[in-house]
């Protein structure tokens, strides 16, 4: 979980927005001197640019910036995966994949063209080293068939690999220079520190100056095979985002990536244009189902009563624009999304009687969450503080208990929290990757919710894994619906993705894919 | 004060209790080797045992701490596997007892090894090679600006004693110190960024501007040494309003300061006996009385420097500094164990340094000091 | 600044005697500590004024403040005007209903802490004063250990290792700030201990303990006082800073720190931090204004000069 990504987002719209710049400004006076440089700000989430270790946002955001994919999505849109550095096709089970190197031209940072045994490599590495994204490619065989083509044989039906595929932790590295480096396929690759200083890439950048702390530079690959970028140098730094506010405010940074709703309406059309798009995050609420551990949550009767006590409206409302409603855990734009106008409402007589019928009397349940964490500019503390004060309002007491989210984690991981607040964050768009929250799946461990814990459920789930093609939406509705009306998982909110960008940027290509994308902005 | 006196007077004030100012004889009395030699060996000795004493302290505070750092190194997804979390356990030495853990890092401190941060990767030492310089140049900035201030208000004050502008003066510099740092900092930095737009935004230097290449990694240092004026001037202009409020408070303390000491040494006879000369007084204060205060007032700028490093915690997180206090502030809110022990760790020394350094120039300035 | 600076920003001249070899000694016998008189210097007056309006305050909250502290009822983020006098907050909560609100346990925290810390202080002070020899040493290498590191920093390791809350934050300032107190309670201890009376009851076989609580306590409390009446000034600086990181009371209980926190991410909504950063800058104040004019009567110098002057 909380995988903070965004590179995969299930919208469709690419905004190639023209900000009317030209009309407006003779305020172009952006002492700038940014010149041929963009500056893009925001709080570091960063262990590492390896590739195949990476797993925080900010190392998607550089990793998609210097490395390419085998597949793509198309014009960003997380429902049409297509030919990246290959093209590919998919046998009528579901089981082979065969991936075909489509674009000969493209070469690596160093000049060296990218061959089907890079693929092989970094297929492999990715498996091999074990790291956080490792899982992507779990029960997946690499098999080389030739000088352009490579198979992918996974052991069950796998329709969610072309979703897969093109996220920015399966980038294709240059497989002689990283082996050269230390780089293996197995747990003794020690390339990482090598990767991170000089990234190994076909992108249309490379990594010039690495640091976790405080900013990362990248200037433009020369030998990069598309269009070459007008931006030949990107600085992403590390502040806060009232800083990116202000810093957008004064034009010393053109991109900001971490405004919340009240800090984006504060950029008026001089000094910037805000990007909106869905997230591809989930903001809920978990309830312990173990008895002991739980208390009053482990009672249907007394989760659906705090589903009915919260005001959705106002979380929306806090939220921002274009924050949605969910009705299950499932961002609204993937298949298998359950529709938001089966989202819960509130009803406080609804609450107030399904408590009478749990026999909870007011007593105070623990609720956990992370402090120090804000999740598409919603701050976790605030949210907390706002259901805090909705469920009073249904005489259900919390007790709030924030943590630095490493601990908190910690007693999350250890299925020892009555209730809080969870995130979770797409690892690729495919409903397959909200499985994890069906009994038995690794976060449901997390609330004692096992296996055998509903027989309906599993039954459903079976279901939805044999569905095929079109069928898998209506499956996966039902499914995730069923799991929403347990009251295990009370989905809140599904935050808006925002990105501000400075008025000295006239072009710029913003979608579901990826945020703001550096290479063909002008 | 305080801190001052922290390593000095605990052995000081072990001597035998009985008034010493004014003793003349005392304090024209040559200095003899003998004791100038133990006294600075005292105190090595003294620095050397802090310092293991910080050792321990950061090593048993962290390992209080309620989290798993396994956990936190892998991450989510790594971290279900128990099989890699025993295997890491195993590779950072964490199923060893606690006293062999101890000294594991002991013995990796004394190879220059403080760790790898869990949540960049990066090692400690490293990055704090980097964030460290930007702390000693707000630290500087800030000491130049309370030095030169508050050693003016001290005297004005001193020398205009009981009248209104010593009264003025007493009652802002009590402000000066009773104000939050962050709060003074949030405020300066919406009126004079943010509405005025009198002073550059947040950061060290304008973003687009490249660092100028490192030698002391102090920005305005380094452009001049490479004549980036450009830079220099951008970077001065960055450092300003962070020095100004950080240097708030240690304004308010070497003005009360200053101000005691001159008063001090007024009241000496070898002033008196400069003034009823009929030397100007312009001359009494500067050649007699500034110079009798200068030492008490050491004491403070070498104080003052350790507390603005942490003055700086709250300060650099406003402004976005990219220093040492950001560096603790963003390792104590993930609990980054590493970076926490390595803060600790390193502040504790300068602290012991400072002090170290303090001591020894009281003890080659005022010979009372070593003789006890 | 404040927090984190020199443990006693304003005893300045308290102990830049200790410093120098000046220990307080000699002057504590002939001292005597009259509260009144003390206070009646303008500053002290002025200081004592505020404190009594904040104590007030604090004591009537629930009258004094217009709304519940708590409720989000109205819309979020409006500036100061005719309902909501100093604006509302992010979730939508009168601004100076929590103002006035969390004086409430801003107060009795900082108090409760700095009267833990000097009793902590004063009694390890006394011990290692009294007793000298190996135990002064292991308590006065630790206060040295403690004070190798700056307040804020070690408050802040100490409150994030034991996680965030109001309990744990007073823990964290207790731990930090109590040597300061055991240095001058041990050189007051020292020097009242070589006296003739504590000898001479010494001789005549009183105990430890009596000798300590009888005849050399009174010589300790009024210095003790002064220091702790300057200290609380610290600790709330310091107990705002933690919450203003996140690491002091745990929501929703309004905390100055706290609300200057949330004010720092809502620069348009100056407000938000605004009013709270004023309330601390007073309530301090208030604190080393009358620390300041009891420290006059206490100081020998500063006594001496007064009365030079003035009378």
């Amino acid at each position: 979980m909380k995988r903070l990504t965004r590179n995969f987002v299930a919208i469709c719209s690419t905004l190639a927005l023209t900000a009317g710049l030209a009309a407006c400004s003779g305020g172009s006076d952006d002492s700038g001197g940014a010149g041929d440089t963009i500056v893009a700000e925001t709080a570091f989430n960063l262990k590492t640019i390896d590739p195949h270790r990476q797993f925080e946002f900010t190392g998607s955001t550089i990793d998609n910036a210097v490395y390419q994919t085998a597949l793509e999505f198309e014009d960003g849109d997380l429902t049409k995966p297509t030919d990246g550095l290959c093209s590919f096709e998919m046998s009528d089970d579901d089981k082979e994949m065969t991936l075909t190197l489509k674009d000969k031209d493209a070469k690596f940072s160093n000049g060296d063209p990218v061959t089907v045994d890079d693929i092989v490599f970094s297929f492999e590495r990715l498996q091999g080293i074990k790291g956080n994204p490792s899982f992507f490619l779990d029960g997946v065989k690499v098999k080389k068939v030739d000088d352009e083509t490579v198979k992918l044989i996974s052991k069950d039906p796998n329709p969610a690999l072309p979703y897969i595929l093109p996220n920015a932790s399966i980038g294709i590295v240059n497989s002689k220079v990283v082996k050269d480096n230390e780089g293996t396929t197995d747990e003794n690759d020690g390339a990482e520190q090598f990767l991170n200083e000089n990234s190994q890439g076909s992108g249309p950048y490379k990594v010039e100056k690495y640091d976790a702390d405080s900013q990362v530079v990248l200037t433009a690959n020369e030998h990069y095979s598309g269009p070459k970028p007008k931006f030949k140098r990107v600085v992403l730094r590390n502040v806060s985002a009232e800083t990116q506010l202000t810093d957008i405010q004064s034009g010393q940074a053109q991109v900001a990536y971490d405004l919340n709703a009240d800090q984006a309406k504060q950029i008026d059309e001089s000094m910037g244009k805000i990007s909106s798009l869905p997230s591809t995050r989930s903001l809920y609420i978990f309830n312990n189902t173990d008895e002991k551990l739980g208390g009053p949550a482990a009672d249907p009767n007394f989760r659906k009563a705090v589903m009915a006590a919260i005001d959705y409206d106002k979380l929306v409302d806090l939220a921002g624009e274009g924050s949605q409603r969910m009705a299950s855990l499932v961002p609204n734009e993937f298949v298998g999304a359950v529709s938001k106008d089966d989202a819960p409402e509130r009803d406080l007589a609804k609450a107030k009687a399904l408590l009478k019928k749990a026999g909870y009397d007011g007593e105070k349940i623990p609720f956990h969450y992370p402090s120090d964490q804000a999740v598409n500019g919603v701050d976790l503390a605030q949210l907390a503080e706002t259901l805090q004060a909705q469920l009073k309002e249904a005489d259900i007491n919390l007790d709030l208990k924030p943590a630095p989210s490493s601990t908190q984690l910690d007693g999350f991981r250890s299925a020892k929290q009555p209730m809080g607040i969870g995130t979770w964050g797409a690892d690729f768009p495919d409903p397959t990757n909200y499985n994890v929250f069906i009994p038995g799946g690794s976060v449901a461990e997390r609330v004692n919710w096992g296996k055998d814990a509903d027989p309906k459920l599993a039954e459903l789930a079976a279901e939805a894994s044999k569905a095929k093609d079109s069928d898998r939406d209506a499956a996966y509705k039902k499914l995730y619906k069923a799991t929403t009306d347990t009251g295990v998982w009370i989905p809140l909110v599904q935050p808006v993705d925002t990105v501000a960008v400075g008025s000295s940027i006239q072009k710029f290509v913003s979608n579901a894919d990826t945020s703001f994308d550096f290479a063909k902005a002008e | 004060m305080a801190g001052a006196s922290t390593v000095p007077q605990g052995t000081r004030d072990a001597a035998p209790p009985g008034p010493v100012e004014n003793d003349a004889a005392q304090r024209i009395e040559p200095p003899k080797l003998h004791p100038l030699l133990r006294f600075i060996l005292i105190r090595i000795g003294i620095s050397i045992l802090l310092i293991w004493g910080v050792t321990v302290v950061t090593f048993l505070l962290t390992n209080l701490v309620p989290t798993d750092p396994v956990a936190a190194i892998l991450g989510d997804r790594a971290a279900a596997d128990p099989e890699i979390v025993a295997q890491t356990r195993e590779k950072l030495g964490l199923d060893q007892p606690l006293i062999v853990q101890y000294f594991t890092y002991l013995s990796n401190l004394l190879h220059g090894d403080l760790g790898v941060s869990n949540q960049t990767r990066t090692p400690v030492l490293e990055s704090i090679g980097q964030v460290f310089p930007a702390s000693i140049e707000l630290g500087i900035g800030a000491i130049l600006i309370s030095v030169v201030v508050g050693l003016l208000l001290g005297l004005l004050s001193a020398l205009r004693q009981n009248t209104i502008v010593d009264h003025a003066i007493r009652t802002l510099s009590l402000i000066g110190i009773s104000a939050p740092t962050f709060w003074i900092a949030t405020v300066a930095y919406f009126v004079f960024f943010f509405k005025l737009r009198v002073v550059p935004g947040a950061g060290r230097l304008d973003p687009w501007i490249t660092p100028p290449p490192k030698a002391t990694g102090l920005y305005t240092v380094d452009a001049l040494f490479s004549g980036q004026m450009a830079t220099f001037t951008n970077a001065l202009g960055h450092l300003v309003l962070p020095s100004c409020v950080l240097a708030l408070f240690t304004i308010g303390l070497l003005t009360r300061f200053s101000r005691s000491s001159v008063l001090d040494i007024i009241r000496f006879d070898y002033v008196t006996a400069a003034k009823a000369k009929g030397l100007p007084t312009r001359t009494v204060v500067f050649k007699y009385i500034f110079r009798g205060a200068l030492v008490p007032i050491i004491t403070v700028v070498g104080l003052a420097f350790g507390s603005l490093l942490s003055g700086a915690v709250l300060t650099e997180t406003v402004f976005a500094w990219n220093g040492l206090g950001q560096y603790a502030y963003r390792g104590a809110t993930t609990l980054d164990l590493p970076v926490i022990m390595g803060v600790g760790l390193v502040i504790g020394i300068v602290y012991i340094l400072v002090n170290f350094i303090v001591d020894l120039i009281y003890g080659f300035v005022d010979p009372r000091v070593r003789v006890r | 600044m404040s927090i984190g600076s020199p443990k006693h920003p304003a005893t300045g001249s308290t102990r830049t005697e200790a410093a120098t070899g000046d220990p307080l000694g000699p002057v504590v016998k002939r001292w005597q500590f009259r509260f009144p008189k003390s206070l009646r210097t303008p500053l002290g007056f002025v200081g004592a004024a505020i404190l009594v309006i904040w104590l007030i305050l604090a004591i009537f909250a629930p009258l004094v403040a217009p709304f519940d502290p708590l409720a989000q009822d109205f819309p979020r983020l409006t500036g100061p005007g005719a309902e909501n006098i100093l604006g509302t907050d992010t979730l939508g909560r009168d601004v100076f209903s929590r103002i006035v609100v969390a004086a409430r346990t801003t107060l009795p925290a900082a108090v409760f802490v700095v009267i833990c810390s000097a009793l902590l202080g004063s009694v390890l002070g006394a011990i290692a004063g009294y007793f000298g020899r190996a135990v002064d040493e292991i308590i006065m290498r630790i206060a040295d250990l403690v004070f190798a590191f700056p307040t804020i920093i070690l408050a802040m390791v100490i409150a994030a290792a034991l996680g965030p809350g109001l309990k744990n934050a007073i823990i964290a300032i207790l731990l930090v700030s109590w040597p300061s107190y055991a240095r001058v309670t041990r050189s007051l201890v020292m020097t009242a201990r070589s006296s003739e009376y504590v000898i001479a009851g010494r001789l005549l076989g009183f105990s430890a303990g009596r000798s300590l609580l009888r005849e050399i306590a009174p010589n300790v409390i009024s210095p003790v006082i002064v220091l702790a009446t300057l200290d609380v000034g610290s600790a709330i600086l310091t107990m705002a800073g933690l919450s203003f990181l996140s690491l002091g009371a745990v929501p929703p209980t309004p905390d100055w720190g706290a609300m200057i926190s949330e004010g720092v991410s809502q620069f348009a909504a100056w407000w938000i931090a605004f009013f709270p950063g004023l309330c601390i800058l007073t309530i301090v104040m208030a604190f080393n204004f009358i620390g300041d004019s009891l420290r006059d009567s206490l100081d020998p110098h500063t006594a001496q000069e007064v009365g030079e002057t003035t009378s």
